[in-house]
Order: structure tokens, then C-alpha cells, then sequence
């Protein structure tokens, strides 16, 4: 009989693999926005239970008026997690770089996450301005995270583009909907093995994120769905542990399905039946 | 002895100061206010006039990035449309 290291299966062996994106190593696959909490105390207790090491900031221009910033960058800065800058708003490549600029700046990265939208229904992503946009900042030095299609042609110019990750959507931002094309997501994880993919938007419950880590992607992106839970605090724990069950899953061998039945106990035909 | 008096034929050279002094404003935008300042301003100064720590914002000037450290020497001209950016949560 085989001893199974129990100690071992619950700390090295039951933690997913880290994730590289460039020189940095993150041993937490979980990307957390942190936008429309309660409270900025709540804000960062979920940070904490989310166990995130990246979580997405914006810019927004100054009211005439003036207004001082909140003192919730202090309070990011503090939880210790790396920041990834957002051009949420951008309509152009052009607006999108000048805000990537800006972003580079104010927050001391170069890492970007790139929205360029498209439409203002769905806020899907213009991947034509989206393309434009990534090449020049690439060209720069940003390490670009283009929010992106599940178009597996446009994902592939964006690579082209010299883009090492790439965060395609699972549904409309805030929408909630899950994965609401999972074939052109298991498309992209099988023609692309090499690269970093991330689930950015439409992720509603914890159950969506388990799909997505099932589906081989690397890492989830979400914010509406902790910040606007009853408890995003408890909420963040959720996604947490399923983030890392569904990567769990998808290294250890997810089994093949079958149509028909496959009996699980070893009998041999009917018990009474020779 | 007055110009007027002079013979037609001297040769005489007159030199003299003329002090204008002019004051002259220029007006631009900041986050869609309009604000008047002395011409020659640069960013930096329109900063410090309106209160904004500089460190805590990043500057556009007709939607172009000017980087924290060309503000002092990017002189303001009238019209110019100066917008501020500061850090937000985000998703």
C-alpha cells in the first residue's frame, strides 16, 4: 500500500501552479477590481479575502471644482497587491494612449490594462482601435492587458502585435452573465497554449470563474460581482476558493465525457448471470 | 534745447527709453473652467494657483500628455485646454 503524504497534498501540492507574466511570478490567479464598493474599509478587507495580487485602478479627470483624491490609493497601496492601471472611457487608440501615459505615471507601472470601446450598449471592445493602440504602447515598453474579444483572429493580430497576455471577455461588463460563448473560449485556450489568457468581464458567480479555470485559462478578472454582492467581503473568499478549485481541476485532468453510461464498479457483467 | 530748434543742418543723435508696460493675460481652460493668468505661466504655475497637490494628478494639454516633469517649463498660450487626471478605483 502506497502512504499518501497528506501534509503534502494540502499545502505544496494542493496550491495551483504560479502564473508568470514577465518576471513577476503570482501565486494568487485571481484579478480584482476595485470599483463600487460600500466603503473603502470593506474595499479592503476584500482585497484580503480574495488573497488577489493584482487589482485594476482607473483615472478619471478632475471635476472643475477640483476635489481631492480619496485615500483609497493609500489604502491599495497598503494591501500590497500589484496595480494594473485601466483606459476605462477611451474611444480611441489615441485618447487610450495618452490616458496609458498618464497612468504610467501616476501609478509607477508599466503594466496596462487597455479598454478601447466600441460600443456603448454592450461597451464591447473596438479591436481595431484596441490593435492600434497595443502595438504603439507595446513599442513603448508597456506590458499591455488588452480587455479584449473572444475573436480568435483578432487575439492573434493582438499577439502579433507583441501582446503576452490577453484578457478577452466572457460577457459585458457588469452584466453577470458568465461565459456566454464558452466554444470561442475553448477555441482560444487550444490555439494559443503558449499565452497568458484571463477572463475579463461579465463573471457573476463564483461558478463562472470555476468554468473559466476548468476551461485552462489562466486567471479570472472580476469586480461587479464581489463589489455588489450582499457581503463582497465573503463574496471575495468565494472566488477565491474557486478560482483555485478550477485551477486545481484543470492541472490535475479534468476526465473526457461520455455519452453513454461507463459502470464504475469492477463486477463482472450481472452478479447472478454467468 | 528742443528738436523743433534744431538747425537743418546738424547731425545730432537722440536716443531715448520708452518704458510700456503692458499687462498682458491669457486665458485657458483647466477641467473646463476658464482661468486668466500672465502671460508666460507655465503649467506648474496654473498647479500651485489652483491648489492641486502635483504629485497626486497626471496633466494633459490639448488632449497630449504632458509628463510631471515638462510642466514647469511647458509655458501656457492662450487657449490652451489643461485637463488634470487623478487615480480612481476601477474595474
Amino acid at each position: 500500500m502506497t502512504a499518501v503524504d497528506t501534509a503534502a497534498l494540502n499545502t505544496a501540492a494542493s496550491k495551483p501552479n504560479a502564473l508568470l507574466i514577465g518576471d513577476v511570478a503570482l501565486t494568487s490567479r485571481f484579478f480584482l477590481g476595485t470599483a463600487l464598493y460600500p466603503s473603502p474599509a470593506v474595499l479592503q478587507a476584500a482585497i484580503a479575502a480574495s488573497n488577489s495580487q493584482v487589482v485594476t485602478v482607473g483615472l478619471k479627470r478632475q471635476l472643475a471644482q477640483g476635489g481631492t483624491p480619496g485615500d483609497f490609493y493609500k489604502l491599495i497601496q497598503a494591501s500590497g497587491a500589484r496595480l494594473l492601471p485601466n483606459t476605462a472611457g477611451c474611444r480611441t487608440a489615441r485618447e487610450a494612449i495618452t490616458l496609458a501615459h498618464m497612468a504610467r505615471e501616476l501609478f509607477g507601472t508599466h503594466w496596462i490594462k487597455l479598454e478601447v470601446v466600441g460600443d456603448e450598449h454592450t461597451l464591447q471592445p473596438d479591436p481595431f482601435e484596441l490593435l492600434a493602440a497595443a502595438a504603439e504602447l507595446v513599442r513603448e515598453g508597456f506590458e499591455v492587458f488588452p480587455y479584449c474579444l473572444d475573436d480568435l483572429v483578432s487575439c492573434q493580430r493582438l499577439l502579433d502585435a507583441g501582446c503576452r497576455i490577453l484578457m478577452p471577455w466572457g460577457a459585458p461588463i457588469g452584466s453577470g452573465q458568465g461565459l456566454i460563448n464558452p466554444w470561442a473560449l475553448r477555441t482560444l485556450r487550444e490555439r494559443l497554449p503558449g499565452v497568458t489568457l484571463v477572463v475579463d468581464a461579465g463573471i457573476g458567480s463564483p461558478a463562472h470563474a470555476v468554468q473559466a479555470m476548468e476551461l485552462g485559462f489562466d486567471a479570472v478578472l472580476l469586480n461587479s460581482a464581489v463589489a455588489q454582492a450582499h457581503d463582497p467581503v465573503t463574496m471575495a473568499h468565494a472566488f477565491r476558493l474557486g478560482i483555485e478549485a478550477g485551477r486545481l481541476a484543470y492541472e490535475a485532468g479534468i476526465m473526457a465525457k461520455q455519452d453513454m453510461a461507463v459502470a464504475t464498479t469492477p463486477v463482472t457483467g450481472q452478479p447472478f448471470v454467468l | 534745447m528742443s528738436i523743433a530748434t534744431l538747425p537743418a543742418s546738424a547731425t545730432t543723435t537722440l536716443s531715448c527709453t520708452l518704458k510700456i508696460t503692458l499687462n498682458v493675460t491669457l486665458k485657458v481652460t483647466l477641467n473646463g473652467d476658464v482661468h486668466a493668468l500672465p502671460a508666460g505661466s507655465t503649467l506648474a504655475d496654473l498647479i500651485v494657483l489652483v491648489g492641486h497637490s502635483p504629485d497626486a494628478l497626471a496633466t494633459a494639454i490639448n488632449s497630449e500628455f504632458v509628463p510631471r516633469i515638462a510642466r514647469a517649463t511647458r509655458v501656457l498660450l492662450d487657449g490652451d485646454a489643461v485637463f488634470t487626471f487623478q487615480a480612481i478605483t476601477g474595474g
